[in-house]
């Protein structure tokens, strides 16, 4: 267990910030990745009402503060582009986080290495 | 001084990990129960809307005041009361009749329910898990 009364050295300091910076980062991320995932299952339950509707009924889609009248089509492919995004951008945070979890590990056993030489000193 | 050892500091970590997800789960069962009372709430408002709507003169609209703050109304006119415009998400709104309307809204509350359901019976599992470390802990203290 690590003793907060120990005195640090900066590059240990140095790294439990650059930890601790990462952490930040993961849990900001994670949050967008949570809000991307709401955003395509609801585009998700969005087009899947669509699909029930009939062809000729009538659809809205909001722009800004009101809803405008729209055909079922091309509000369907509005969504299904929308999706699409979505999902792009879910794999762009998927990669950001195998990236920032690889780094976090790294850091970890760094600053692991780096607390028992210190302790061995 | 410092008579907790390790295990017990663990289980203490662990307990309070699960204290903030009995907080979590429960703000969310709030938040789930509040838009099942709304759906509640707009299907009785829908069901008003179309008895008022064929009542006198069979004009599919309704007569209305709209708040317009203060405690003050302005008189209005509801057109086309059979016909509910419905936010499916995602900016989409469908065009439904009352009676699809409100089956789509009693789907959505019955989803909400099996949410509900299903987050107590997790609730129930992190609850016993936390007596459980309490056992452990008060054992261990005596």
């Amino acid at each position: 267990m690590y003793n907060a009364n120990a005195e640090i050295s900066p590059q240990i300091q140095n790294r439990i910030t650059q930890l601790q910076q990462l952490q930040q980062q993961a849990q900001a991320l994670a949050m967008q990745k949570s809000q991307t995932e709401i955003m395509i299952k609801e585009a998700e339950g969005a087009l899947n009402e669509l699909d029930k509707a009939k062809p000729d009924e009538v659809v809205y889609k909001s722009v800004g503060e009101i809803l405008i009248r729209t055909d079922r089509d091309s509000l369907i492919n509005d969504l299904k582009e929308r999706s699409e995004t979505l999902s792009l951008r879910l794999q762009s945070y998927e990669r950001q986080e195998e990236r920032l979890n690889s780094r976090h590990k790294e850091l970890q056993e760094q600053l692991q290495n780096m607390l028992s030489g210190s302790n061995e000193s | 001084m410092d008579s907790i050892n390790d295990e017990n500091r663990r289980l203490i970590y662990h307990y309070q990990e699960l204290e903030q997800a009995v907080n979590v789960a429960r703000e969310q069962m709030n938040s789930i129960q509040n838009n099942i009372f709304s759906g509640e709430s707009t299907i009785n408002t829908i069901e008003s809307l179309a008895k008022s709507g064929s009542g006198v003169d069979d004009s599919d609209s309704a007569e209305s005041i709209i708040p317009i703050g203060s405690g003050c109304f302005v008189h209005a006119e509801i057109k086309n009361v059979s016909k509910i415009v419905i936010n499916v998400g995602s900016g989409a709104a469908i065009e439904k009749s009352t009676e699809d309307a409100i089956e789509y809204i009693k789907n959505r509350n019955n989803k909400f329910r099996e949410m509900l359901e299903d987050m107590n019976k997790s609730l129930i599992t992190i609850t016993q898990k936390m007596n459980e470390i309490e056992q452990t802990l008060r054992s261990e203290n005596s």
